[in-house]
């Protein structure tokens, strides 16, 4: 009985925090269903009636859709590719016998503390040079700047797996890369999948990378979609809210889905590193 | 095997294609930014050799980048006293084995994976100062005619952008407290329990000096990301009013991209990495020592 009064007071707390974060996500949704007069007449109202015209005009006529399929592109693309490059590469750093691994590794490492505000315009300088495509250039980037945290937690992950299975496939006449793709990777999936939605993460979420490499308005990614609609259209708020709608779905989605790798992630870099 | 794992090629054919992306695209580029650091350069007209001007200018001829230092410490200063303590209390509460908490969690992390632009955006609205819920909340129980902008206001900019990136982000640093804090043994917590101490205490004696190398750790994280700050700036308030919220990066941005003095730009970027490391190094060694004196009890 003595505990009572704490626990009211503890999930009294909870419970605000909890509002505060929900009510401007529900702000933002709700009013992505009003008219512009709405937004700015009665900011707490519900809208009259619900008005899918921001939803739908920010398709047909500004081509929202373009952003989105750029975006979806552009972070498959470079989970695909970082997730074939960085598995291997652990593998070869973490179980192949070589004198420059710890190097190797070491190196890699110590791409984690340099911030690409440091290198953002030689890179920018280096793509024009070499009249790389800018979409090309910007998934490369991304890409590499993935390999050093993919890197060390996949080796971190393999650690942990016995060598046994693999000896036993190599005995069997097992090629070295056969063995990797058909024995290992499978183990592994889960390093796979936890380095993959941070690739995901950090594609869908840019927004320095493509304002310096996208100018082309048809190669133009989410993010800077939604920060048309701030800019040019200034007074259009239900545009710009619909978008941010719009934009925020695939987060939430994987969010819902993938929270437990997310923070498995996290923590896994950060507590036992 | 050993022999197999020990092929040359096919550890080139494994490690080659992520190291070479690696090193084309990051160390290369950090030893050309140092060179280009030494020149004048727009691309259009051909480079020019200037030394060490560009650092020289930073602090003697160009006030918004003194500002933005200021600035970019403010952000961090501010950043680190919203997000840590509430992290903590946050991880405190929610590992206690009670109702509701992984649902708790779950909701406070959720905003973490949310973009910062989407978030910037949406702040953006909260602190309007006509339809923004903020002002409408304070009009509702309060003075009715109240019209702060919040962003466009030198007093409250900042400090209105760092609560946004605290709402986004405390569950980040919080997540990372819960699972320092489940990772601490039962035995020592219920032992301490026994001899009489209460929730504070064990948080404090207990939990606390335990969660050291967590705490350093997220500290780096958090000092890390606000000195690159770019997207809540660049978003909210884009450096303004007048510079009040003018940050490094948003600085270097501007420098580089807009008036394409990119040698210039690059030196910013560089006294940008130079602070990373310099404050990571800080933060391990403030924990080290303190790890020294209890050695020494």
């Amino acid at each position: 009985m003595k505990r009572k009064p704490l626990f009211i007071v503890k999930y009294a707390f909870l419970f605000l925090y909890a509002v505060l974060i929900i009510l401007p996500l529900l702000f933002v949704l709700v009013s992505s269903f009003k008219t512009n007069e709405e937004i700015f007449n009665s900011a707490f109202s519900l809208p009259g009636r619900f008005h899918y015209e921001n939803y739908i005009k920010i398709f047909t006529e500004y081509s929202f859709h373009t952003y989105f399929i750029n975006s979806l592109l552009y972070a498959v693309v470079v989970c695909l590719v970082s997730a074939v490059v960085t598995t291997m590469a652990a593998y070869g750093i973490g179980r192949m016998r070589w004198r420059l691994s710890k190097v190797t590794m070491a190196l890699l490492l110590s791409g984690i503390m340099i911030p690409l505000h440091a290198i953002l315009v030689p890179l920018y300088i280096m793509v024009a040079q070499f009249k790389l495509p800018n979409q090309v250039a910007l998934m490369l980037l991304f890409i590499a700047s993935s390999v050093p945290t993919s890197v060390f937690l996949i080796v971190g992950f393999l650690g942990n797996v016995p060598r046994t299975l693999e000896e036993s496939a190599v005995i069997d006449g097992c090629s070295i890369p056969r063995m990797f793709f058909t024995i290992v990777c499978p183990i592994i999936k889960p390093a796979i999948a936890t380095v993959t939605i941070f690739n995901f993460m950090s594609v869908w979420n840019d927004l320095m990378l493509s304002l310096v490499f996208l100018s082309q308005e048809k190669l133009k990614t989410l993010q800077l979609g939604i920060l048309r609609f701030k800019s040019a259209f200034y007074t259009e708020y239900g545009l710009l809210l619909a978008a941010m709608v719009v934009g925020v779905i695939p987060s939430i989605v994987v969010f819902i889905f993938m929270s437990d790798k997310i923070v498995s992630g996290i923590t896994a870099g950060a507590v036992k590193g | 095997m050993d022999k197999m794992l020990r092929d040359k090629k096919t550890i080139a054919l494994f490690v080659l294609p992520a190291v070479l992306l690696f090193v084309v695209f990051i160390p290369i580029p950090l030893i050309s930014s140092l060179l280009l650091s030494l020149f004048k350069w727009d691309l259009l007209s051909p480079p020019r050799f200037v030394g060490l001007n560009n650092y020289i200018r930073m602090f003697t001829l160009d006030p918004t980048f003194l500002q933005s230092i200021g600035n970019t410490f403010r952000y961090l200063l501010a950043s680190i006293l919203l997000q840590i303590p509430m992290a903590y209390f946050l991880a405190i509460l929610l590992t206690r084995g009670n109702w509701g908490e992984k649902g708790f969690r779950n909701l406070i992390f959720m905003p973490v994976t949310l973009s910062g632009t989407a978030v910037s955006l949406m702040f953006y609205f909260v602190y309007h100062p006509d339809t923004g819920i903020l002002n409408n909340t304070i009009r509702l129980f309060g003075n009715k005619e109240f019209n702060w902008a919040w962003l466009a206001e030198a007093k409250t900019a900042m400090l209105a952008v760092v609560i946004a990136v605290a709402w986004q982000f405390v569950g980040y640093h919080m997540v990372i407290y819960v699972t320092g804090i489940t990772g601490i043994s039962n035995d020592v917590i219920e032992a301490a329990k026994i001899d009489g101490a209460n929730v504070l205490q064990v948080a404090w004696y207990i939990i606390t000096p335990l969660m050291k190398p967590v705490l350093n750790v997220s500290l780096v994280l958090i000092t890390t990301s606000s000195l690159k700050a770019f997207d809540s700036i660049y978003v909210m308030t884009n450096g303004g009013p007048l510079h009040a919220t003018e940050v490094m990066a948003s600085h270097m941005y501007q420098k580089a991209f807009h008036h394409l003095d990119y040698g210039y730009g690059c030196a910013i970027g560089l006294m940008l990495f130079a602070l990373c490391v310099v404050f990571s190094g800080l933060w391990s060694r403030i924990f080290r020592s303190d790890d020294g004196e209890e050695a020494r009890d």
